[in-house]
């Protein structure tokens, strides 16, 4: 008896031992696909989540150390930037794009409009060295954060050590990244047979899967696809979409479906924000010919009564704890930072 | 009883001695520099570096040695050797490389080392490598200065280039990078900046690639 309990006192030792206490569950919402994040590369940790967010919320990564990742991801926004048809960045400078509502990233592939980024790990470099947006250097962004006593603090607990590599700073932005998960909406209740929708909303669901579901399939209400939206070039702008990438005339003016969750909260809307309503981008697509992904070209015909009940459908797939999640939201630590200046 | 253990004796012995014969290694030396001749005193090279990749060994077209090492970022301004230790044992007669970093590479999110994104060979504005960069400026009658950040990894675009070449373990190699054909090329054409992945990059990292050649080191010290 005497015995097997030495034996199990020492295998719980030993599992202790090896065991990390801050290993952190990714949360597969049950009605979604498997994710298309590797996490075996980078084993979600309630520490580097942490780490994550802090330089999420934090003005340090650009260059005047004027604007953080959330000045055009704002977290009760669905992380996009309202009232901003393009994004806006240090000293004022304006970008070309919308910025895009960041939600359920863990199941992208490509990021970006144009699908320019290829993996969710090199996504936050693009907007760091953007002129018109943090307009920094990495080796600059790394160089200030092994300054700073607070992330060197934050690391050493993490790593067991201070030092900030591209690696460990850029997995830990992904951590967080791959929090912003919605799946918590009243489509999501009802698909779980946990609710169930009104005439309206059905009317609606039924209007968007015979109209919409092609290019924002569900349950991402993306296909995650570039498809041409039917808005003519902006002049002003010159952007091409995917083109710009891949250089294939077929690729031109198409841009990465969005996700239609958390729509009422993500406006203005399109690749550059040229709409600010929903029922103007109804509008918009009810008065286009549009193609299928089986080449066939449809007309959406809807009556006035229609787009109501299919803007009814759209509003179930807002995510109130999502929206104003207390872990997503910004860090109160980091105003201590600040204070200290470091 | 004495029979069974004198067989696992005999087996973990030949296990001790493999291990062992692998556990000695020989080392290929390659040196690696830009190849001045024919340079002009009209150019300026500020930059050249390049990546090489993939190091793989074969004996009569047999794969025999893979270079655990995924890629080398070289600076041919101020080169510094390779030093690839391989099993004694292996024999190998030729070596294979790519010119750049691989497709597979590209897409496998944030690496470290020669491929860490800080080493100012990564397109942040849309993800990738560039192969090679080379910069500087031209005096004569065009003046200007150049900057050619080569590189693709997706379909048409990919510039990837493969290489490979005849040598004999117990000798040290060099490779020397010539890049007056690719300087001819560009500048015939008035182009001066190519800085994203495009058809002409790939046309570029062929040239490239062409005009890199091995000799062995003690060829090279006989002349």
């Amino acid at each position: 008896m005497n015995k097997q309990l030495i034996y199990f006192l020492l295998l719980s030792i030993f599992f202790l031992a090896f065991a990390n206490p801050f290993n952190y569950e990714f949360q597969q919402p049950k009605n979604f696909p498997a994710s298309n994040y590797n996490f075996k590369k980078n084993e979600l940790d309630s520490n580097k989540i942490k780490i994550g967010r802090a330089l999420f919320y934090d003005p340090v990564l650009s260059k005047d150390s004027s604007i953080s990742c959330a000045s055009c991801h704002s977290s009760f926004n669905a992380f996009t930037h309202v009232d901003h048809a393009l994004s806006h960045g240090i000293a004022d400078r304006v970008g070309f794009r919308n910025a895009p509502a960041l939600i359920n990233l863990a199941w992208h592939q490509k990021f970006m409009w144009d699908g320019a980024i290829n993996n969710l790990e090199m996504q936050a470099l693009a907007p760091i060295s953007n002129p018109s947006e943090m307009n920094e250097d990495i080796n600059h962004v790394l160089w200030k954060l092994n300054h700073s006593d607070y992330y060197k603090k934050l690391f050493t607990q993490t790593y067991g050590d201070e030092n900030i590599t591209t690696e460990r700073f850029l997995k830990s932005i992904t951590q967080f990244l791959l929090q912003m998960v919605s799946a918590n909406s009243k489509y999501d209740s009802v698909i779980l047979k946990q609710s169930e929708f009104s005439t309206q909303e059905k009317n609606g669901y039924v209007l968007f899967k015979k109209n919409c579901s092609d290019c924002h399939q569900e349950p991402l209400f993306t296909n995650l696809k570039f498809e041409k939206n039917g808005l003519p070039l902006d002049r002003n702008l010159n952007d091409i979409g995917r083109m710009r990438i891949t250089m294939e005339s077929n690729d031109s003016l198409r841009f990465k479906v969005p996700t239609l969750r958390n729509i009422a909260f993500t406006y203005p809307y399109m690749h550059d924000g040229r709409m600010n309503k929903l029922q103007e981008v109804l509008n918009h697509y009810d008065t286009i010919q549009l193609q299928t992904q089986k080449g066939e070209t449809i007309k959406i015909n809807l009556s006035k009564a229609e787009k109501v009940d299919l803007t009814a459908f759209l509003l179930t797939l807002t995510d109130q704890h999502f929206l104003f999640n207390p872990a997503l939201s910004f860090p109160k630590e980091l105003l201590l930072k600040n204070r200290r200046n470091n | 009883m004495f029979k069974r253990y004198f067989l696992y004796s005999l087996v973990l012995m030949c296990f001790y001695a493999n291990a062992e014969a692998q556990s000695i290694k020989t080392t290929f030396f390659l040196e690696t520099d830009m190849d001045h001749n024919y340079l002009p005193d009209t150019i300026h090279i500020s930059k050249c570096s390049v990546y090489l990749s993939n190091f793989k060994f074969y004996q009569n077209e047999k794969l025999v040695f893979t270079d655990p090492e995924k890629a080398y970022l070289i600076n041919l301004i101020d080169p510094i050797p390779l030093n690839f230790e391989i099993p004694a044992q292996v024999k190998y007669n030729r070596v294979a490389f790519d010119i750049g970093v691989d497709s597979l590479t590209n897409v496998a999110g944030v690496l470290t080392n020669a491929l860490d994104p800080r080493n100012g060979m990564y397109w942040s504005w849309q993800s990738g490598y560039v192969n090679f960069k080379i910069e500087g400026d031209i005096k004569s009658i065009y003046n200007k200065s150049f900057q050619y950040h080569i590189g693709g990894y997706s379909a048409k675009l990919n510039a990837l280039q493969s290489k490979s070449f005849e040598v004999s373990a117990g000798n040290k190699y060099i490779f020397k990078f010539s890049i007056i054909p690719l300087l001819t090329n560009c500048h015939k054409q008035n182009l001066f900046e190519l800085m994203s992945p495009q058809l002409k990059a790939v046309q570029l990292a062929k040239v490239f690639a062409d005009n890199i050649s091995c000799r062995k080191i003690s060829d090279l010290t006989n002349e």
